[in-house]
């Protein structure tokens, strides 16, 4: 099968995907109870002003009119309005996705970073004290919880230490780059600002060591069985009795060929990093999907939910197509299938 | 591997690895605390004190009081029955769901398994949490509910692992030996495939305990699980999140027994999957 078919074909089993994830969480918000209006206006509202704001919203109309209307909105890149912003979901979340998108990548940076080496040197010295100490270290990781330790991150290098800066993507007192890309770093970058670039770096160190760690994990875990499978082959061996050094032939015999599976797993790592984005993002007051969908669940904005659920589940899925057709190009023996 | 013998030599097994052991003692005494936190609190959870509040640990507080002069040490140790009672009730439902669903798709094939099996695809291709908190927020606060939203986001990996091994068994000789000699589905399904089916599900189960207390956890810190003044740990931090500069202790010690019971829990889940093998797909 061509590479070309292969991605229609899994481009169009994605769309499923994501039509299914989005009925489901539709009906989750319109089958339980819960009630957006209310949320909002409170309990003391008009009745009257109730029903005119939940007709503005088309929640009055049956279940099945509403997903109906809400399939062909979909279909035309539409999300509804969101109750608690009173503005269009879709530009809500685009103002928001650059913000994730920013936090989610300095966290797989910071995964890798931390990660791979683990995994490599973990695998070397395999059932050593080294090895156990690694797999306590990642243990650790996927044990804490990512708002507690953001938390008490905080507390030591903000407000004890004050090396840190605090919440948010910039200091108050720097004003914000023009938006090009909605990335602080990269638009901070293009407009030759290198203060707010530095402080933007600096904003993004704890929030993307809490996701990275937790995510660190994984990577050390296939990392390590990776290289230990190499190490089990006989090309290995072959490099060895050739009388290469032992670096030349760690770097191009055992760690080239086992970094590829760890590729697979990045797709993984990265709907990590989109959930645990819901609760770093809170702490860090980080303006992202996260929070937003957070928001969006307090104040039960249904649209808002429904909108942020099924932008993620598009990245998500995006993300695990492209992992899949970058690995069969790297490995030319994997097929489209 | 009959069911049989499988506990005890699994146990012999654990004995063995150390790390493996740390988890159990982790465990045990995180359940022992909790079952006898009545006699063993200095304080009752609930009782506000208000002469007495936010204060530093001390050797009347031993990790000092909330905003509401709540003990919380005391608050700690009645919180584990709730923690713990969540991540296992909310494990055993979602198990239970899993394999139902397994069980038929696996059982019946065709395109009641084909529907299924895509159902479950689609649970599958989103971050659990994210629905968890969606079904949560629609729900009321309360314990049931957390239980429900964390189990009704965990049953696919069960299904799926309940199916295979469904069909692994269906096609053994005895079972068409079984079905040759006209026994019912009804007694093919109890007698011969739910016996396989439980212990597996049952190990991924325990291995995901961590994974669930992290889960209600974080519903509780979000303010989507059981609601105040219960001393759930998850929600016992966010009470103390807008004073952590001031007053680190009402958040630290909470999150700290979080970190603790999941780490009792992954140790031991992480042997449980090195001696079983277990694959997430």
């Amino acid at each position: 099968m061509s590479l070309y078919s292969y991605i229609l074909r899994r481009s169009l089993y994605m769309m499923i995907v994501v039509l299914g994830i989005a009925t489901i969480v539709f009906f989750i918000t319109r089958i339980l109870p819960g009630d957006p209006v209310g949320a909002i206006l409170g309990p003391q509202a008009p009745p009257d002003v109730v029903d005119k704001v939940r007709r503005e919203y088309g929640f009055d109309k049956p279940i099945y009119v509403q997903y109906i209307d809400f399939i062909i909105n979909l279909f035309k890149g539409e999300l509804g309005k969101s109750v608690s912003t009173n503005r269009p979901v879709i530009e809500d979340i685009k103002e928001r996705f650059p913000a994730t998108f920013e936090l989610a990548t300095a966290s797989l940076i910071v995964a890798i970073i931390i990660g791979i080496p683990m995994g490599i040197i973990s695998a070397l010295r395999k059932d050593g004290a080294l090895d156990h100490l690694i797999r306590l270290i990642s243990l650790f990781g996927v044990s804490m919880p990512v708002f507690w330790l953001g938390l008490i991150l905080l507390l030591i290098f903000y407000f004890r230490l004050g090396i840190l800066p605090g919440p948010g993507r910039l200091d108050p007192y720097i004003p914000s780059p023009p938006r090009i890309t909605g990335l602080v770093t990269l638009d901070s970058l293009l407009t030759g600002n290198f203060d707010a670039f530095k402080n933007a770096i600096a904003h993004l160190i704890l929030p993307a060591t809490v996701l990275g760690y937790f995510s660190s994990a994984y990577i050390a875990r296939v990392t390590r069985a990776s290289v230990l499978e190499v190490l089990r082959q006989e090309h290995v061996k072959f490099a060895r009795s050739k009388g290469l050094s032992s670096g030349a032939i760690l770097t191009r015999h055992i760690i080239k060929p086992a970094l590829i599976p760890i590729i697979t797993v990045l797709g993984l790592v990265y709907g990590g990093l989109l959930e645990g984005a819901v609760l770093t993002e809170t702490i860090f007051g980080w303006p992202g999907l996260g929070s937003y969908l957070t928001r969006a669940m307090i104040y039960m904005d249904y649209n808002a939910i429904v909108g942020g659920v099924v932008i993620i589940a598009i990245i998500y899925s995006v993300i695990n197509l492209i992992v899949d057709i970058l690995y069969s190009y790297i490995d030319p023996r994997i097929k489209y299938g | 591997m009959g069911d049989h013998m499988m506990m005890p030599e699994t146990l012999r097994e654990l004995m063995r690895r150390k790390l493996g052991v740390a988890g159990l003692i982790i465990i045990s005494f995180i359940i022992i605390l909790s079952l006898i936190a009545p006699l063993i609190a200095p304080y009752d959870p609930l009782d506000q004190r208000l002469d007495e509040r936010l204060q530093p640990p001390s050797s009347k507080h031993l990790m000092g009081t909330d905003k509401l002069g709540r003990d919380i040490f005391s608050r700690i140790l009645y919180g584990g029955r709730i923690s713990l009672f969540i991540a296992v009730s909310s494990v055993v439902l979602a198990t239970l769901i899993g394999m139902l669903i397994g069980l038929i798709a696996g059982y019946l094939g065709g395109r009641i398994d084909d529907l299924l099996m895509r159902i479950t695809d689609m649970f599958m291709a989103f971050p659990s949490l994210i629905l968890a908190l969606a079904i949560a927020a629609m729900l009321k606060p309360g314990m049931f509910n957390v239980i429900t939203a964390i189990s009704l986001s965990s049953w696919p990996q069960y299904a799926r692992m309940a199916r295979a091994v469904t069909i692994q068994v269906k096609n053994e000789p005895y079972i068409e030996a079984a079905v040759s000699i006209g026994a019912s589905n009804t007694r093919i399904l109890i007698g011969h495939i739910i016996p396989m089916v439980i212990p597996q599900v049952m190990i991924q189960g325990m291995i995901n305990l961590g994974g669930a207390i992290l889960t209600a956890a974080g519903l509780g810190f979000l303010g989507f699980g059981v609601p105040p003044p219960t001393p759930e740990w998850g929600l016992m931090v966010s009470e103390g999140r807008d004073l952590i500069q001031s007053h680190w202790w009402i958040s630290t010690f909470p999150g700290l027994m979080i970190f603790l019971s999941v780490v009792g829990f992954n140790l031991l889940g992480d042997q449980l999957r090195d001696i079983f093998d277990v694959r997430y797909r």
